[in-house]
């Protein structure tokens, strides 16, 4: 399709909409990276509410990489979790795989977008 | 840049793959189980006393193994042939007692280091020289090396070596935290601090490596998880093993293996009683192994043809896991050998209410429901509603015991005849404080014009309820609000007092940001503390709000307040109002309907019923049912066994000490007991608290008395939740 | 001859789908054969009661709220999402960089709910950031997951979850639409409104079907985020049917679970069949 040239608006609109997305992606990455002290501001506020509210400082003052540590070195259940998850998800696919190559195929014409319909709503 | 990102991606998958490997790889050490035939035999000791608390571990003194004691000073040791204990004088050791001696913590050929009285530690060498130690304050444990060197540790975690000959010390190694476990085996301590299990070689004065499976199996018994004292001791074996008693069970572990196995299985033996507490082990040179308890000395031998494979399993299911549920258990498992008592917590750690019933429904589903059920805290309506429960009266010979029961407690649940569950225990709602303002106290929203009366009056530092936690004033609250809150259905007028008097206590109470409670006491939750509060009463300003438990304990004490010696009127009342006859059932059993072994399930339930397990309940369990027990109980007022004296402080309104005075604790009179029995006949107010419910209102409670939100919404906020649990 | 190898031909796909049609069945079709045994039964002691557990079911008020919950949750955020994604597809496709935007959208898939749920508490909590600015500006503080408006920060999580993906899928049928037709049209002088309403629309027809049944499906995801943000007894407005499934099964109330779950598969299949009829009709 022959492009025409889009107006600064139509970035300004995608730029804003594209932050507002981001936000809160942004947030759940660079959370992990703050201090306990830091997160106890941001925090705190939730569990025993004192007047004060949550703080949110999209850059850490200070950054550390504890929180990391203790979940990577300090939580084993970590690993078998992770793992777990991993083989769910490498078996559900090895079993999907074989019905998504057949349905490519289209050898069951109307049956396909049926028996699309069908799995889809049993996973 | 796709070549970056595939690259730092691979490099990624292989940092994970890695971690994941290492894990895998060391292989976790093996808990050997116990067989199914041939098992140790348990034979408790003639004339061994439960007075062994004080006395040493157990050592060799020419030839003669036992305990010496500080009073005494006897030597209590083994026989030859292992059945009872015989008792020595040790002439040195009594030479220099001068009746001061509190408690010996170590005994040996080459010596003995003991507490006197005056807080001090001493020791005696060998040649009859008695010297004070310096530098052992707060000293936990001490033993001997075979060898004759002595090392003792402190609450702080040093260790220190102490010389017998002089009574100095010098500081070997430290470790971090109070020791849950601390002997010498061989060349090793072996000692057990809030890092975990370690090996101190005595002659090379290194730490040793610790064997990784023994490791991680010591690791687990620190002392931040245990509630009692002294809860693992090691002794050393005969073939380079050591024997590891714990209130799990008595291992043995052969030194340099991989496997630790399980001789004695902890939840149905004396090691895991709760109300009994281990002192030390010892294995004699026949491979007897012996234990000292706090109620006496037991033997155990290994048979061959003992029969541990039960005959039967019975499965018991307890929302919440409580010391009263495990003494009763192991006390039947004690009792009926050929029964496998399993025992299922539904809110182990971490577990949320609403997972431990989604577990129990899913066990119930699939056919392995539980035989016999604690019911405490779970929707009872609910379970005899889709039949769950049996109806016990049906088979009321089987269960119930010769004597008389208190049938308003025990029947509490009965449905026009169809009773599903019974009661075992019972506590009762009380108040206290000074007479005349108990006079004017009827209801929750009274106590709570006190406490800001008190707060505007005095104001000191200390705290009027003696709370555990700051959402106490809901939580206690509850007890005595609950039918007028929950009965019928939710009352929100009625909430919203509720919430507001919370919060007026708990703004009152912490004001003057006073400090917590120091009445603290791991085996009793803040609800069932009343008469540690009623002791605070007896000297400070306090409000006395809780349940009582029992009559040696509680009732004494209420009973015992003499106008004269503390110079005030503080009074007591059972019952938040005058003609409130509540009562908390505790211990709720039913059994249910696909239970595959009800015969045992019905034993169960006797034998909790029974007179002598309810007059030996432990500490807090609440009030016995049988009728008979509580005769026994009432009648040890005969003798002043049970009657002391205590020196107490009271204190005056400004908050500075005004007096210390004497006061005489006696158990109850005549006169009072008929008082007590004739109020709990007339009880006829069950207060049962759902957890369900009791989590909806504790969550709204905190939002209020945290001040994210007012009384009115934090009872709109119940109702809410309530009306939809209703209309499900 | 030909014909064996016609006809082997023709199955040679069979054994392609034996693994997951045995897994559907075993899984799914087997054990929905046993709820709907269970609806006709007790919950735990399984004696036949007929038609009760129905009866209990529709006159039950929670399931009436859920249903009316769940259906107005559809009903909003479905057009809602189809709407603003297809209007940001559009926009999109006239832009350059589309593959940067297009992973910057996609990137609310790879959040994990039980992160997110800790954000949303964080943003919209009561003691949260944008009470925060609220109260600082001098309002009195919003209760945002506490009261009716719960409902539209589920619709908000929703949308802003599932948009990349949508967007994705109607980027994938704009720029579809061949390019020679367009500007066959533009030669004629349509300008972009018809280009847009005569033109592409109609060949969107398919990615619409699929959309709606994606987004549909997706709608009974939010279940997570609702019961992790407030429990088992939320605000009534986002009270929604797996809220009551959950609680019923926590209370072993099994037969009036199996009865509404076939009632709601009903329902979802009748609804599923006549889009395919509609569907079928247009597409011939």
């Amino acid at each position: 399709m022959r492009k025409k040239a889009a107006g600064l608006p139509l970035y300004i609109v995608m730029a804003v909409l594209c932050t507002a997305v981001l936000f809160p992606v942004i947030l759940a990455v660079i959370l992990p990276f703050q201090a306990h002290t830091e997160l106890k501001d941001t925090l705190s506020p939730l569990v025993n509410f004192t007047g004060k509210y949550a703080r949110i400082d999209l850059l850490p003052q200070y950054p550390s990489a504890e929180n990391f540590k203790e979940l990577l070195v300090y939580s084993p259940e970590f690993y078998r979790v992770f793992w777990n998850s991993l083989l769910m998800v490498g078996g559900a696919y090895s079993f999907s795989r074989p019905l998504w190559q057949c349905l490519r195929r289209g050898r069951l014409q109307g049956l396909n977008s049926r028996a699309g319909g069908f799995f889809s709503m049993s996973m | 840049m796709k070549k970056i990102m595939k690259i730092t991606a691979f490099i990624a998958a292989l940092v994970m793959s890695a971690s994941a490997v290492s894990c895998s790889s060391s292989k976790p050490a093996e808990i050997k189980q116990l067989s199914a035939k041939g098992g140790y035999a348990e034979k408790k000791l003639e004339f061994a006393y439960g007075d062994l608390g004080p006395a040493s571990e157990f050592t060799d003194i020419g030839g003669k193994v036992g305990a010496v004691l500080p009073f005494t000073d006897e030597l209590c040791y083994i026989s030859k042939d292992g059945t009872r204990i015989f008792r020595d004088v040790l002439s040195d050791l009594d030479e220099v007692n001068n009746d001061d001696i509190a408690t010996i913590f170590a005994a040996s050929e080459y010596g003995y280091l003991y507490w006197k009285m005056n807080r001090n530690v001493w020791v005696l060498s060998s040649d009859g020289t008695e010297n004070q130690v310096s530098g052992l304050e707060n000293i936990m444990y001490a033993e001997f090396s075979e060898d004759g060197r002595l090392f003792a540790c402190n609450s702080n975690g040093d260790i220190l070596e102490v010389d017998i000959s002089t009574g100095d010390t010098k500081k070997v190694t430290g470790g971090n935290g109070i020791f849950s476990a601390f002997d010498i085996i061989g060349s090793n301590i072996i000692y057990i601090d809030d890092d975990g299990a370690h090996f101190y070689d005595i002659d090379s004065g290194r730490e040793t490596e610790v064997p990784a499976a023994l490791k991680d199996f010591l690791g687990s018994y620190r002392h931040e998880r245990l509630t009692s004292g002294i809860a693992v001791d090691i002794c050393r074996g005969n073939d380079d093993d050591i024997y590891i008693g714990c209130p799990d069970g008595l291992y043995r572990y052969v030194m340099g293996g991989n496997i630790i196995e399980q001789l004695i299985d902890g939840f149905v033996s004396r090691f895991g009683d709760p109300s009994d507490e281990m002192i030390s082990l010892y294995c004699g040179e026949d491979g007897t192994l012996y234990a000292a308890f706090v109620s006496g000395v037991y033997s155990y031998r290994f048979d061959p043809e003992l029969e541990t494979a039960a005959a039967s399993e019975l499965k018991v299911y307890t929302l919440e896991k409580n010391n009263t549920v495990s003494k009763l258990i192991s006390g039947f498992a004690s009792e009926n050998r050929g029964v496998k008592v399993d025992l299922q917590v539904g809110m182990k750690e971490g577990m949320t209410y609403s997972d431990a019933m989604k577990e129990l429904t899913t066990q119930i589903l699939s056919g392995n429901a539980p035989d016999l059920m604690i019911l405490d805290g779970l929707d009872i309506e609910n379970l005899i509603d889709k039949n769950m429960l049996i109806d016990l009266s049906e088979n009321s010979e089987k269960w119930l015991p010769e004597n008389d029961l208190l049938s308003n407690v025990v029947n509490w649940n009965d449905h026009d005849g169809k009773l599903c569950s019974v009661a075992c225990r019972f506590r009762l709602p009380a108040v206290g404080a000074e007479e005349d303002e108990l006079k004017k106290i009827s209801s929750y929203a009274d106590i709570a014009d006190l406490c800001e009366e008190y707060r505007e009056k005095y104001d000191p530092k200390e705290t009027f309820m003696g709370y555990y936690d700051v959402n106490d004033s809901v939580r206690i609250g509850l007890i005595y609000e609950w039918n007028r809150l929950f009965g019928s259905s939710p009352d929100k007028e009625a909430l919203t007092e509720f919430f507001d008097s919370c919060k007026r206590i708990h703004d009152a109470e912490y004001a003057g940001n006073a400090e917590g409670s120091t009445y603290w006491s791991p085996d009793v939750t803040s609800e069932n503390a009343f008469s540690a509060r009623f002791w605070g009463a007896l000297g400070y300003k306090i409000i006395a709000t809780g349940a009582v438990n029992d009559i040696s304990r509680d009732m004494s004490l209420l009973t015992s307040v003499d106008e004269s010696v503390l110079g005030k009127k503080l009074s007591y009342r059972l019952g938040i109002s005058e003609d409130s006859r509540s009562f908390l059932p505790v211990c709720n059993i039913g059994i249910t309907q696909s239970a595959k072994n009800a015969d045992d399930a019905y034993r169960f339930l006797a034998y909790a019923l029974k007179d002598k397990t309810q007059e030996n309940g432990n500490d807090y369990d609440g009030f016995p049912v049988n009728v008979k027990a509580l005769k026994k109980i009432y009648s040890r007022n005969v003798n002043d066994e049970y009657d002391y004296t205590t020196s107490l402080d009271v204190y005056g309104d400004d908050g500075k000490v005004k007096d210390t005075v004497e006061l005489d604790i006696r158990s109850m009179d005549n006169a009072e007991v008929k008082e007590f029995d004739d109020y709990i006949k007339s009880l006829d107010e069950p207060v049962y608290i759902e957890y369900a419910v009791r989590e909806i209102a504790e969550s709204a409670g905190e939002k209020c008395l945290s001040g994210t939100e007012t009384a009115e919404q934090a009872a709109e906020e119940t109702m809410k939740q309530l009306e939809l649990r209703m209309k499900e | 001859m030909i014909n064996r190898y016609a006809i082997k031909r023709k199955y040679r796909y069979l054994p392609f789908l034996l693994p997951s049609v045995a897994g559907v069945a075993v899984f799914t079709f087997l054990p929905f054969v046993d709820s709907v045994r269970r609806s006709f039964c007790t919950a735990v002691t399984g004696d036949l009661v007929g038609v009760n557990n129905y009866k209990a079911v529709f006159v039950n008020e929670a399931f009436g709220l859920a249903v009316k919950n769940t259906a107005v949750f559809t009903a909003v955020c479905i057009p809602l999402l189809i709407g603003i994604s297809f209007f940001i597809a559009y926009g999109l496709s006239r832009v350059k960089h589309i593959r940067l935007i297009k992973s910057v959208l996609l990137f609310p898939m790879a959040v994990p709910t039980a992160a997110l749920v800790l954000i949303w508490q964080i943003l919209f909590g009561d003691a949260g950031w944008i009470n925060h600015i609220i109260t600082s500006h001098g309002h009195g503080a919003v209760s945002f997951l506490g009261s009716s408006k719960a409902f539209w920060v589920l619709v908000g999580s929703y949308i802003w979850k599932n948009l990349g993906y949508t967007v994705l899928l109607w980027l994938t049928g704009i720029m579809g639409v061949s390019t020679s037709v367009i500007d066959a049209a533009r030669v004629d002088g349509a300008n972009e409104r018809q280009v847009l309403f005569r033109i592409i629309l109609p060949e969107l027809k398919p990615a619409l079907y699929t959309i709606t049944i994606i987004s549909f499906l997706n709608s009974f995801k939010v279940f997570r985020e609702a019961y992790l943000v407030a429990g088992a007894y939320p605000h009534k407005s986002i009270y929604l049917l797996q809220h009551l499934f959950n609680n019923w099964f926590v209370n072993m109330d099994l037969d009036k679970m199996a009865a509404a779950a076939v009632v709601v598969f009903s329902v979802i299949f009748a609804a599923a069949v006549l889009l395919q009829r509609v569907w079928d009709r247009k597409e011939v």
